[in-house]
């Protein structure tokens, strides 16, 4: 089962496009200057089946099994 | 297997809880962990870093000098520290500047921006305390466990920079913004911030030198930039220093939609180590990026240089870009890695060396990696002597020898881009000097 450790996020996005079961989503955080920050979600963690790809394919490490 | 830890680590630790103290409760808390990983890491006798030459961090002190006195101009610095800070690129008397920012060792001694509504500069330290939004952006972009040195720069800085250029807002001129290294086996450490509001645009030169009465010192860094919709943020980090100097600026750069990120790396000194690998994310659709170092390898160098990017953006564009010229016993080693996760993504990395020496080494490691059919990924590596058909063609023109190879080194590295006229000026005059030198 995947795990997240939101604090280290920085919303690149490389794990929605990497996960070949939906399991990611991407969240807009709200902060005070017209930046678009985003955060990863696991929106549908169920479906996953802890093949690992994204955990090799996120550049913050916030991904682990 | 643990390692003994010296018990300056404890006294360290603790000054910096001490200087912490008046800091957000998740400034405080990010430090700490830093501190904490970067003794682990040391315990388990990790190298300074996945790459790069390995050495022993705990031999330069994060916090040595004291305190030094504020300037009122630029131009009140000594005359040594003028040269210093002249020869990369500063303008001490700011003409056809936006502003300075200068950090002499630990503190910020001068700071003044031109009349600029729209441009925000001030010390990362004042800045968490202004701005409690921050932590969605401090030591986010470098994660603080990347390595050893990453752990140590997070937990023990002391000064840098925050840049917050507001929405609209578009600089023409460069913000100069200058560490000035002046006290022997200090660690000097700033974090720097920069964040580019849609549609923004900025220029800035970030100098770092030592003086020449400093045998041996560590400059490290840790840069992360912020690039909104349609905004355009060139870097440009010009370094000048000797044998006894380890150099690690790490840089991280997100790019939203349209953005553009520019970064050009000149080492023009002869520094004992440094190894250097921006990382950009293009997250944004059509953002693009462009990482271009430019360097000589000298003396006993060893430089582990190059940069990576990340497409996560529809339609990306992107280019890493390493050029060096390599001579005496210099040891190179130049890395590009393109990672494609979108569609229509374009990227090209390029590592180029001219190898002048029989005991100098290159090595070149370009790494592409595509997860979508769609994306275009190419790289071409050379490494070789200046060829001879070149010289000859020029020698026919009626130059010596001499002059040809200086006239192909000096067209080989300029491959600078987005800078304004007078500092492009500036760099080809000194890149034609460095290569004079090599001759």
């Amino acid at each position: 089962m995947i795990s997240l450790q939101p604090e280290k996020c920085i919303g690149c996005g490389a794990c929605v496009l990497t996960c070949p079961k939906g399991v990611f989503g991407l969240s807009q955080v709200e902060v005070p200057l017209k930046l678009k920050l985003e955060r990863c979600v696991l929106r549908n963690p169920e479906r996953c089946d802890s093949c690992g790809r994204c955990v090799g394919e996120c550049p913050a490490r916030a991904l682990s099994l | 297997m643990v390692r003994n830890l010296p018990a300056s680590l404890k006294e360290l630790e603790d000054w910096y809880e001490e200087f912490d103290r008046g800091f957000p409760e998740w400034y405080r808390r990010l430090r700490r962990r830093a501190r904490e990983i970067f003794r682990e890491k040391e315990e388990r006798g990790e190298p300074v870093g996945r790459y790069g030459k390995d050495f022993d961090l705990l031999y330069y002190s994060p916090n040595l000098p004291p305190a030094k006195e504020r300037l009122e101009t630029l131009e009140a610095l000594g005359e040594e520290q003028k040269e210093a800070v002249k020869s990369i690129g500063v303008d001490t008397k700011e003409k056809e500047r936006l502003g300075s920012h200068l950090q002499q060792d630990t503190a910020v001694t001068y700071q003044k921006l031109l009349a600029r509504e729209g441009v925000v500069v001030e010390t990362p330290e004042s800045a968490v305390l202004h701005y409690p939004w921050l932590k969605e952006f401090v030591h986010r972009l470098v994660p603080v466990d990347l390595d050893k040195y990453t752990a140590f720069c997070s937990g023990f800085s002391l000064g840098g920079a925050f840049i917050w250029v507001k929405e609209g807002v578009r600089a023409d001129l460069p913000l100069q913004v200058c560490f000035l290294l002046e006290t022997e086996r200090l660690a000097q450490l700033p974090y720097i911030l920069v964040l580019a509001e849609p549609h923004s645009k900025l220029n800035i030169l970030s100098g770092c030198v030592m003086s020449p009465r400093c045998p041996s010192a560590l400059h490290g860094s840790i840069t992360e930039i912020y690039v909104g919709e349609g905004a355009e943020i060139t870097f440009n980090l010009v370094h000048n220093f000797q044998p006894g100097f380890h150099v690690r600026p790490k840089v991280g750069a997100l790019v939203e939609e349209g953005g553009t990120y520019i970064e050009n790396y000149i080492e023009r000194g002869r520094p004992e180590s440094s190894q250097l690998f921006p990382t950009v994310i293009l997250k944004g659709r059509n953002s693009r990026a462009e990482l271009r170092s430019f360097f000589f390898g000298r003396g006993s160098s060893d430089m582990d240089i190059g940069g990576g990017i990340i497409f996560t953006g529809e339609g990306s564009r992107g280019e890493v870009v390493s050029r060096s010229v390599v001579t005496d016993e210099a040891k190179v080693r130049m890395r590009g890695v393109l990672k494609a996760h979108a569609r229509g993504v374009r990227g090209h990395l390029e590592c180029r060396s001219i190898l002048l020496s029989e005991k100098a080494e290159v090595k070149a490691f370009p790494n592409l990696s595509s997860l979508q059919p769609d994306a275009t990924l190419t790289h071409e590596a050379a490494v070789g002597k200046i060829e001879e058909e070149q010289l000859h063609y020029l020698m026919s023109r009626g130059m010596s020898r001499e002059e040809a190879a200086s006239a192909i080194i000096r067209g080989f590295l300029d491959v600078a881009r987005g800078l304004p006229d007078p500092l492009l000026n500036w760099l080809r005059g000194l890149i034609s000097q460095t290569a004079g030198e090599l001759l």
